[in-house]
C-alpha cells in the first residue's frame, strides 16, 4: 500500500512536501501549542495547554469525555478561536488565522462525526478536496474543460486509487449519501488525504469502525507517517493508541496531567484517577 | 414638545397592537422553534374575519374574542396538519421557510378569492377622542390598550405562576431535557401555537379596528414592525417582545410626526436591519433560549 | 401584428427572461444552498438601473417622473451595468447570510430586505419615482416597425438565453458545480478543507445576482414601464416554485419547471371562465395554486421532477475495456440519472 507512488504519478516524481517537512525541519516541532485556554461563560474548557510535536510522529490524545480534546482539537484547526494561546504551525503564528487558510497551508481536520457531501457521490468527495485545481481558477471558469482536463483526469485517477487501497472502489460512484456509517468515515479521511495534509488532526477515527476495518486504518496512519505526515489523533480505542502513536498526551479537566508513552502511561496513578472519576 | 408628546402617545397605541402580535409570535418560536412567516397572513384571516362577524351585527369587543379563538384554531392545525409532519420528514430550514412562506400566499390568497382584492373598512368604531397626559387617543385606542396589557400580565402570569407556564418555560429552554423530564411537549406546542394564534387574531382585529381600511396586504406589512419589535426583544422571549413592539410603534410615530409619514414604516425596517446584522440575538437576548438562533 | 401573434411574443419574452431569473436562483438555492427570498430585488434593480441608464435626464418628457441619474446610454451598455448592479446588489444580500445565524432566520431577513426595499423605493419619489415607477423605458428597436421589432426583441432575449445557458453551466456543471454543491452540504467541512465559504457564497450571489439584472432590465425595456408593483416579494416564490417542481440543481428540469410554471400555469389561469364577479380571482387562484404545489413537492418529492444529476467516473483500469467512443469525453461517461 503506498499512496506517494499515486503522489508522484500527478506531482512528476517531485519528492511530497510532507517529507521535505520531515527531513529538513527535525528537532524543531511542526505544531507549537502555547498556553491555550477555551473560556464558555465561567468553565474554562480547555485551561492552560501546551505541546508540541515532531513532524513525522504520530501524537494521541486520550482522556476522559469532557477532558477538552476535541475543544482543543477544534481551536487548532481554527474551527473556533481560543480565549487566549497562541498556537504556531511549522513555525508561523497561526493563532488568528481563519480555518481555510489553516487547511491550504497543511493543517487539516476531520470531525468527531464524519462529515461528507450527501449530494454528492463518493469519488466526487475526494476530487473536490484537492487544494489549487486550475478548474476553479478565473481563467479555468473561463477557458473551459480543455484549460483543466488532464489535470482533472490525474486527480481522478488518484481518487480512484486511494478509493481501490480502503477497499472502496466500487462504491466511487455511489452517492454518499447512501454510503454506511464506517464508509463515510472512510470517505472522510480520504478525503483529508487528497489534500496532501502535513499535519492531520483527527478527532475519533475508529468510533463505530468494525476491527477490521479499525487495523487497515492503524496500517494506513503508520503507512503515512512513514511517509512524513504527522497525525494528532484523539482516540477512545486504547489498543490503536498503545499501536501507533509514539507519543500519548492525557488531558483532564482541561489540562494535560501526563505525557509520555502509552505503556509507561498505563501504570500512572494519575492517569488511571482521571479515567475512573472522569 | 407638544409634538412630540403627541407622537409618543400614538406611538404607544400602535405600539400595543405590536407588542400583541409580536408576544405572539416571539411564543410560538420559543416554544416549537419554527419561524412562521404565516403569521401575517393569519393576521389578515383575522381582520376579515372580524368584518364578516361584524356584519352579522356582533359586539366588536366579542368580535375581537372569537377572532381570537378562531385564529388559534386555525394556528394549531398550521402546525399540526402541514409543518410538524415537514419537519419530521427532516425538511431543511431553508425549506421550512419557504413553506410558512408559501402557506402565507396561499391564505393570503383565498381571502382574495372570497372576499376579493377590494379595501375593507370596519366603519367608525373609534368613538369619543379623550385626553389625558398631553396624549390624544380615541377610546377605541385605549380599551385596545388595556386588552393589550390584561393579556400580557395573564401571560405573565401563565407564564410564572402556573405549572403550564413553568412547562412551556422549560420547554422553550431545552425542548429534549424538557421532555426527559416528563412534559409532553407535543401538547405544549399545541398550547404554544394556540396561544400565538389567539394573541395574532386579537392583534389582527385590533390593527383593523384603528385602521381607516385594509385590504389583503395588511397582515405581510405589518409583518415587518412585529418581526422588527420580536427581534428588538430577543426572537423567542415574549417579555423582550412587549417592550420591542412599544419601541417600534413610539419610534415609527415620532419619525413619522418629524419626517414624513411615508417613513414609518422603513424607520421600523431599518431598526431591524441594524438589529439583525449587529445584533442578531435582540436586546435582551441573553439567555440559551435564543442562542438556540446562532448555528 | 395580429392579438395572438403579440401574445405569442409576450410569452417568449416572459419566458426568456423568467428562465434567466430561474437559473441565477437556482446557482444561489438549488447549487449553493441560500434560497434567497429577496432574489426579486435583484430583478428589480437590473430593470431599474437599465430604466434610468436610458430614459435621460428626467426633466424631458415634461419632467412628469422624478428619478436619479437619468443617462441616455446605448443599450447593450445600460444592460451591462444592470448585469452589474444586480451582482453588486446579490452579493449585498449575500452578506446577511455571512454571520453564522441559522437558515430560516436568513430566509426571514431576506424576506425582510424585499419588503424593505418595496417600501422605500415606494415611499420616496425622488428616487425612482416612487409608487408610480417608471414609465416610457426605451426599446431599443422602437426605430423598427412593431412586427419587426417584437420578434427582434425575441431574438435577443434567446440569444441571451443561449448565451445565459453556456455561462451558467460553467458554474453549475463541472468542478465548479461540485465545489459550490460541496459548500451546500456542509460548508464547514468545505471551510476545512481550505475552500474560502465566503469567496464562494458571494461569487454565487454575484453570478446569480448579474442574470437576475439582465433578466429585469430585458423585461423592462419590452415592458417599457417599472414599478414597486412588479416585483413584490411572492414574484420570488414563482421562482422557486419553478425551482422546487422542477428540480433543484437540475438544470434542464428548472428549466422545464420555468415553462410549466412561469409560463403555462400563470398564463392558462388567464384563460379560466370568469366564475366571480369580481376581479383578481384568476391571479389569486395563481398564487394558491403555486403555493399548494411548492408545499407538495416539499413533502412529496423534494428533489422535484428531475433530481440532480451527477457525472459517472469509471475506474483507471475500467477504460482500456470500456466501450468505445468514450475518448472523446475522458473518463466521463454520461450522467446517470
Amino acid at each position: 500500500m503506498s499512496f506517494h507512488a499515486s503522489h508522484d504519478e500527478v506531482s512528476g516524481g517531485v519528492t511530497s512536501s510532507a517529507t521535505q517537512v520531515a527531513a529538513t525541519n527535525f528537532g524543531s516541532p511542526i505544531l507549537k501549542v502555547t498556553d491555550l485556554v477555551k473560556q464558555y461563560g465561567g468553565v474554562r474548557a480547555v485551561d492552560g495547554v501546551s505541546f508540541e510535536v515532531q513532524p513525522g510522529t504520530i501524537v494521541g490524545i486520550i482522556g476522559p469525555n469532557g477532558a477538552g480534546k476535541s475543544t482543543a482539537l477544534t481551536m487548532i484547526s481554527g474551527f473556533a478561536s481560543p480565549t487566549s494561546g497562541r498556537i504556531e504551525f511549522g513555525g508561523q503564528d497561526v493563532t488568528h488565522q481563519p480555518m481555510h487558510m489553516r487547511a491550504r497551508q497543511g493543517l487539516v481536520r476531520t470531525f468527531q462525526i464524519a462529515r461528507v457531501f450527501d449530494g454528492l457521490t463518493a469519488i466526487e468527495n475526494l476530487i473536490v478536496a484537492v487544494p489549487n485545481q486550475r478548474s476553479l481558477t478565473p481563467m479555468g471558469l473561463l477557458a473551459g474543460r480543455r484549460y483543466w482536463k488532464q489535470e482533472e483526469d490525474a486527480i481522478v485517477d488518484r481518487a480512484y486509487h486511494l478509493m481501490e487501497t480502503f477497499g472502496m472502489g466500487e462504491k466511487a460512484n455511489e452517492r454518499a449519501r447512501n454510503l454506511s456509517g464506517g464508509q463515510r468515515r472512510a470517505v472522510e479521511i480520504m478525503r483529508t488525504l487528497m489534500m496532501r495534509p502535513k499535519l492531520l488532526l483527527v478527532d475519533e477515527p475508529m468510533a463505530g469502525l468494525n476491527p477490521r476495518l479499525t487495523h487497515q486504518l492503524e496500517d494506513i496512519f503508520l503507512e503515512l507517517r512513514a511517509q512524513g505526515l504527522t497525525v494528532v489523533l484523539i482516540e477512545h480505542e486504547l489498543g490503536t493508541v498503545e499501536r501507533i502513536c509514539s507519543e500519548v498526551l492525557v488531558m483532564a479537566w482541561g489540562k494535560i496531567i501526563a505525557q509520555g508513552g502509552m505503556a509507561e502511561l498505563r501504570t500512572r496513578r494519575e492517569v488511571q484517577d482521571a479515567y475512573v472519576i472522569g | 414638545m407638544h409634538l412630540l408628546i403627541e407622537a409618543i402617545g400614538f406611538g404607544v397605541a400602535s405600539g400595543a397592537v405590536l407588542a400583541l402580535g409580536a408576544v405572539g409570535f416571539t411564543l410560538q418560536f420559543g416554544i416549537s422553534n419554527v419561524l412562521n412567516i404565516t403569521y401575517g397572513s393569519l393576521m389578515t384571516l383575522a381582520a376579515f374575519l372580524g368584518a364578516f362577524l361584524l356584519g352579522l351585527g356582533l359586539n366588536v369587543w366579542l368580535v375581537m374574542a372569537l377572532g381570537g379563538l378562531l385564529i388559534g384554531v386555525a394556528s394549531v392545525a398550521l402546525n399540526r396538519g402541514l409543518l410538524s409532519p415537514l419537519i419530521r420528514r427532516g425538511l431543511q430550514p431553508f425549506g421550512l421557510i419557504i413553506v410558512t412562506v408559501s402557506a402565507g400566499i396561499v391564505v393570503q390568497y383565498m381571502i382574495v378569492a372570497v372576499a376579493g382584492p377590494s379595501t375593507v373598512a370596519y366603519g367608525n368604531l373609534s368613538g369619543a377622542t379623550l385626553h389625558f397626559l398631553g396624549w390624544t387617543l380615541t377610546t377605541a385606542q385605549v380599551v385596545i390598550l388595556v386588552v393589550a396589557l390584561v393579556l400580557m400580565v395573564g401571560l405573565h402570569i401563565l407564564l410564572t405562576r402556573t405549572q403550564l407556564g413553568r412547562a412551556m418555560r422549560a420547554t422553550s429552554s431545552n425542548r429534549t431535557l424538557a421532555r426527559s423530564c416528563g412534559i409532553a411537549t407535543t401538547r405544549i406546542g399545541d398550547i404554544a401555537w394556540f396561544l400565538s394564534g389567539t394573541f395574532c387574531g386579537m392583534a389582527g382585529i385590533a390593527l383593523a379596528i384603528t385602521v381607516e381600511s385594509f385590504d389583503f396586504t395588511l397582515g405581510s406589512v405589518v409583518l415587518i414592525p412585529i418581526i422588527a419589535a420580536a427581534v428588538l426583544g430577543g426572537v423567542g422571549q415574549p417579555y423582550g417582545a412587549m417592550v420591542g413592539g412599544l419601541v417600534v410603534g413610539i419610534v415609527s410615530q415620532v419619525s413619522a410626526a418629524y419626517w414624513s409619514p411615508s417613513y414609518e414604516n422603513v424607520v421600523a425596517l431599518a431598526m431591524l436591519i441594524v438589529m439583525l446584522l449587529v445584533r442578531p440575538r435582540g436586546l435582551f437576548g441573553a439567555n440559551s433560549s435564543s442562542r438556540k438562533l446562532l448555528a | 401584428m395580429t392579438g395572438i401573434e403579440f401574445y405569442v411574443v409576450v410569452l417568449l419574452v416572459y419566458l426568456g427572461t423568467d428562465l434567466l431569473a430561474a437559473w441565477g436562483l437556482n446557482l444561489e438555492y438549488g447549487i449553493s444552498g441560500v434560497a434567497n427570498l429577496a432574489y426579486i430585488v435583484v430583478i428589480a434593480a437590473g430593470a431599474y438601473t437599465y430604466a434610468i441608464l436610458s430614459l435621460g435626464p428626467d426633466s424631458g418628457n415634461g419632467g412628469f417622473q422624478l428619478y436619479v441619474v437619468g443617462w441616455q446610454l446605448p443599450f447593450a451598455v445600460a444592460v451591462i451595468a444592470a448585469a452589474a448592479v444586480g451582482a453588486l446588489v446579490g452579493v449585498i444580500i449575500g452578506v446577511t447570510g455571512l454571520k453564522r445565524i441559522r437558515q430560516d432566520y436568513q430566509g426571514m431577513v431576506m424576506l425582510v430586505i424585499s419588503l424593505m426595499a418595496v417600501t422605500v423605493v415606494g415611499a420616496d419619489t425622488g428616487f425612482l419615482n416612487g409608487q408610480a415607477g417608471l414609465s416610457l423605458i426605451p426599446n431599443p428597436f422602437s426605430s423598427l416597425s412593431p412586427a419587426v421589432g417584437d420578434w427582434a426583441y425575441v431574438a435577443m432575449v434567446a440569444l441571451a438565453c443561449v448565451i445565459g445557458f453556456f455561462v451558467m453551466r460553467r458554474f453549475t456543471g463541472g468542478p465548479m458545480g461540485r465545489a459550490l454543491r460541496a459548500m451546500r452540504d456542509d460548508e464547514h467541512a468545505v471551510a476545512a478543507m481550505g475552500f474560502s465559504v465566503i469567496r464562494l457564497r458571494l461569487m454565487s450571489q454575484a453570478v446569480g445576482g448579474a442574470f437576475g439584472g439582465v433578466s429585469g432590465a430585458l423585461l423592462a425595456a419590452f415592458i417599457g414601464g417599472w414599478s414597486p408593483g412588479a416585483w413584490a416579494y411572492v414574484e420570488t416564490l414563482a421562482l422557486l416554485t419553478a425551482i422546487i417542481v422542477g428540480g433543484m440543481g437540475n438544470d434542464m428540469g428548472v428549466s422545464l419547471g420555468t415553462f410549466v410554471i412561469a409560463v403555462l400555469l400563470l398564463q392558462a389561469v388567464q384563460f379560466l371562465p370568469q366564475i366571480s364577479s369580481h376581479t383578481g380571482l384568476t391571479e389569486a387562484l395563481g398564487w394558491i395554486i403555486l403555493g399548494v404545489l411548492t408545499i407538495t413537492f416539499l413533502w412529496v418529492r423534494p428533489q422535484g421532477i428531475f433530481k440532480e444529476r451527477r457525472p459517472f467516473y469509471r475506474s483507471p483500469g475500467e477504460t482500456e475495456r470500456s466501450a468505445p467512443g468514450d475518448s472523446a469525453t475522458g473518463r466521463v461517461a454520461a450522467p446517470r440519472a
